[in-house]
């Protein structure tokens, strides 16, 4: 390990890393909100010991140094000889932040630089201020926590323990008697006896090495996994053999402590080694049921695609299958395609994650907004464990991050004007499925839109024309028009340049959609609608001419044949009368420029889109087709109208039609830029 | 002129093709496969000498008439037609793309001794989309930059029609 230059790993410690501070974050936060808290206040310490450990390892000097004093205090926080109190918990946040900073310009650096006159004075500024509340060196560990200890029920069992410390513990950073003590404090009894036989002549020993080894006989409720989670750090170098006297009294007790937490028994699943082996053990390892491993999300998207792949070639084969009419072919191609289903339903599970990871950022920032605009507001999360894929998520944070912003800076007012509401605003965070997709929910109880002024202030800036009527929807809808801004003045919070209409865009790039809903004086709510997963849609299969085009089938709303008294009627317009409305048409085969005659274009595709209704004019329908989507190559960027190919069961490629790229190029049309 | 093997790569392998009766190559390190002339749905609005995209193993490739591309008349497809997919590092990303061409010959070694730079003139095709110039079996032959070939600022250009 040692031997392994940093450039190989530093994208892997990044993301360590920063999993580890946004752990440190949530529990931060968590403490602020819920109290003081054992099991949030060793998180944090054990995300910062572990940066420090991994820092130490790479040699990245400058993360170690401020790393260990956030620790050393931590380490007091968390045997109770400091109290946390608020000022601290957001001095502890700005530390993570920088100790981010610092991991950020270590990977991007190579740790070839020393850090940054900036990244300097930073370190200086939070070590002295974490230093200037560090109590005195604390070794009285009976020292009573000040914090109101949790009673709780549990078993007490006792152990006996053999432990030799790897001869280099101290060297690496670590303080063995520290482990000995955090574990005397969690035991009832406890009786270390120790063997210094391996101790060597004094001409031989090197201060620096650890020589000792312990036997300790101790009586505790922690598990087998806890106790050897307390070594999690050293274990690999350690010697450590721990039997279960089974004899012993094992009767309930009420005593003082809390169990160490499931989630660090987790991280010790994750990244600790096999557990020594020296010593059988007598009682059963406690399965984890949330077991998780790390896996390059590309091996998943090539597994995912492979098995799309396999979709497309068994689609080939239930089609000969069916040409054969060998019955009990048709039956066991069938079995298979079921099979092949729920390979892909699983296979699409993999790269689905809960929302709650990237809901809980929000706290950060509205915590930290609302102070700096002196508003009180808090966040409410519902639906954390609502699952999306992956990339949905990935591309989905930015446009979320901009609406709370907007919520918060715009939309929840100062605590004074809020009349007759609670003057702390709330601001929700909702996710749910509905009907194949998912909804995520931003809702404040703030001021809600004003249609007046929306109106006035699209009327000024030339987005409509005065006296145009609009329903109060697509009056709500102007707030994500470019160039569309109500706040008087653009502060540093929003209206950095990215406005709404690049949220819009964002959505809609994932074929996502936003409704707006709002009354005035009690606040917005903005859905947003989104796909589950990027890489399938179900289509709607037409062919114009020679080319097989694909559209999304949740646009399409009806398919008509175009007759020819319609033709007739028609006039050489572009619209037709559909059920006493009007239907604007696009030819489709025209607008690509097929070489078709128009004779045989005879079948309409209706799709709505933005609350319209919309004719595409096609050859052939062939109906519902599941499609998985493939990119089109870098040098079809520029194509309108086209946003992707499939491949279908015949091997040819269709393309899948950008309905809204269509409809606005209509509008255009409507609109008499063309004739 | 001193080190015109530099740009495209390195090896002295060049894989020789027809485009009618006249004889060009490129660079194998380009080459990934070549397969018999198939099904390429035409995508709209391209130029013409985009020919479309194909399905090689499941992914969608986008394949060029060569000939047009070079500005010679494309002749109609034959059993002999192939396409030559190449993968390559346009502008810092990795694409694959498929030539058409009407026949692949063969490879062929190419010395140092034997590589002549490309006319400054003279040349049917444009200057920036030849590498070098050779002679094999007393013919000229004329070995193809990929890079001005497979520009994309000039391939992905859309030809808007504005008729409904």
């Amino acid at each position: 390990m040692t031997g392994m230059s940093f450039s190989d790993i530093a994208k892997e410690f990044r993301e360590e890393s920063l999993e580890l501070l946004e752990a440190m974050e949530n529990s931060l936060l968590q403490i602020r909100q819920e109290g003081m808290d054992d099991e949030a206040i060793n998180a944090v310490f054990r995300a910062a010991h572990t940066i420090k450990g991994s820092a130490g390892m790479y040699k990245l000097d400058y993360v170690v140094t401020f790393t260990h004093i956030a620790e050393n205090l931590l380490d007091q926080v968390r045997n109770g000889t400091v109290p946390m109190t608020e000022a601290l918990s957001e001095l502890l946040l700005e530390c993570k932040d920088h100790m981010q900073n610092l991991v950020e310009f270590a990977v991007a650096t190579g740790n070839t630089q020393p850090p940054t006159p900036t990244l300097e004075e930073a370190t200086a500024r939070l070590g002295g201020a974490l230093k200037a509340n560090l109590g005195a060196l604390a070794t009285d560990h009976a020292h009573a926590p000040t914090t109101a200890p949790t009673v709780e029920v549990s078993i007490v069992r006792q152990w006996t323990m053999r432990l030799s410390f790897g001869r280099s513990v101290m060297e690496q950073g670590f303080e063995p008697a520290s482990f000995l003590a955090y574990l005397r404090k969690h035991s009832q009894s406890f009786k270390a006896g120790v063997d210094t036989q391996y101790v060597p002549m004094l001409e031989e020993l090197r201060p620096t090495e650890s020589y000792l080894k312990f036997t300790i006989e101790f009586a505790t409720h922690l598990n087998r996994e806890e106790i050897l989670d307390v070594f999690e750090f050293v274990r690999e170098e350690s010697d450590i053999a721990l039997v279960e006297l089974v004899d012993a009294p094992v009767a309930p007790t009420t005593e003082v402590a809390k169990p160490i937490s499931a989630a660090q028994a987790n991280t010790a699943l994750k990244t600790a080694p096999a557990a020594p082996t020296s010593a059988p053990a007598p009682t059963a390892v406690v399965a984890q049921n949330n077991y998780s491993i790390r896996v390059d999300a590309e091996k998943i998207d090539q597994l995912i695609n492979q098995i799309g792949e396999m979709v497309i070639a068994n689609a080939n084969v239930v089609q000969q299958s069916i040409d054969l009419q060998n019955s009990e072919l048709i039956e066991s191609v069938s079995i298979v395609s079921r099979m092949l289903e729920d390979i892909r339903e699983s296979a699409m599970q993999i790269r689905m994650v809960q929302i709650g990871e990237t809901f809980n950022r929000f706290k950060r920032i509205v915590m930290d907004l609302s102070k700096k605009l002196g508003k009180e507001i808090e966040l409410v999360i519902h639906g954390a464990e609502t699952e999306l894929d992956k990339t949905v998520i990935e591309k989905i944070t930015d446009p979320l991050v901009h609406i709370v912003r907007n919520a918060i800076d715009h939309g929840i007012e100062m605590p004074q004007n809020r009349g007759t509401k609670n003057p702390k605003g709330t601001l929700t965070l909702n996710a749910y499925h509905d009907a194949g997709t998912v909804v995520i929910e931003i809702a404040d109880d703030g001021k809600g839109l004003d249609e007046e002024v929306l109106y006035a202030k699209a009327v000024e800036k030339g987005l409509i024309d005065a006296g145009a009527h609009l329903s109060q929807e697509e009056i709500f809808k102007l707030i994500l028009a470019p160039g569309f801004s109500t706040a008087a003045a653009v502060t540093d919070l929003s209206g950095r340049g990215v406005g709404m209409d690049v949220v819009k865009r964002n959505i809609e790039a994932l074929r996502g959609t936003i409704e707006i809903k709002s009354t005035k004086g009690t606040g917005t709510t903005l859905a947003i609608r989104l796909p589950l997963t990027l890489a399938i849609i179900d289509g709607f299969l037409v062919q114009v001419g020679e080319t097989f085009f694909v559209v999304p089938l949740d646009m399409v709303v009806e398919c008509i044949e175009l007759s020819d008294i319609q033709k007739e009627a028609m006039h050489g317009n572009n619209y037709i009368d559909l059920r006493g409305t009007i239907l604007p048409l696009l030819n489709v085969g025209t607008f690509f420029g097929e070489s078709h005659s128009e004779e045989a274009r005879a079948n309409i595709v209706v799709v709505h889109y933005a609350g319209r209704r919309y004719g595409f004019i096609v050859d052939a329908l062939f109906g519902e087709f599941q499609t998985v989507i493939k990119p089109l190559g870098k040098i079809f960027a520029q194509l309108k109208g086209v946003s992707g190919a499939t491949i279908l069961g015949s091997g040819k490629v269709a393309l899948i039609l950008d309905v809204p790229m269509l409809v606005s190029y209509i509008l255009t049309l409507r609109n008499g830029s063309e004739s | 002129m001193a080190n015109i093997t530099s740009k495209n790569g390195e090896g002295n392998q060049f894989l020789s093709f027809y485009l009618k009766d006249e004889m060009f190559a490129i660079n194998v390190a380009y080459v990934r496969e070549i397969i018999e002339y198939t099904h390429i749905t035409r995508v709209p609005m391209m130029q013409n000498f985009v020919a479309g995209v194909t399905n090689i193993r499941g992914n969608v490739i986008p394949v060029l008439e060569l000939a047009g591309r070079l500005g010679l008349k494309p002749s109609p497809v034959t059993k002999k037609s192939c396409i030559i997919t190449l993968e390559t590092h346009a502008e810092g990303e990795e694409i694959a793309i498929g030539l058409i061409v009407d026949m692949v010959d063969q490879v062929y070694d190419i010395h140092e001794s034997h590589k002549l730079s490309a006319p400054e003139f003279g040349a049917k095709i444009r200057k920036e989309f030849m590498q070098m110039m050779t002679k094999v079996e007393d013919k000229f032959m004329t070995v193809l930059d990929l890079e001005g070939i497979l520009k994309m600022s000039e391939l992905s250009k859309v030809t808007f029609k504005h008729t409904l």
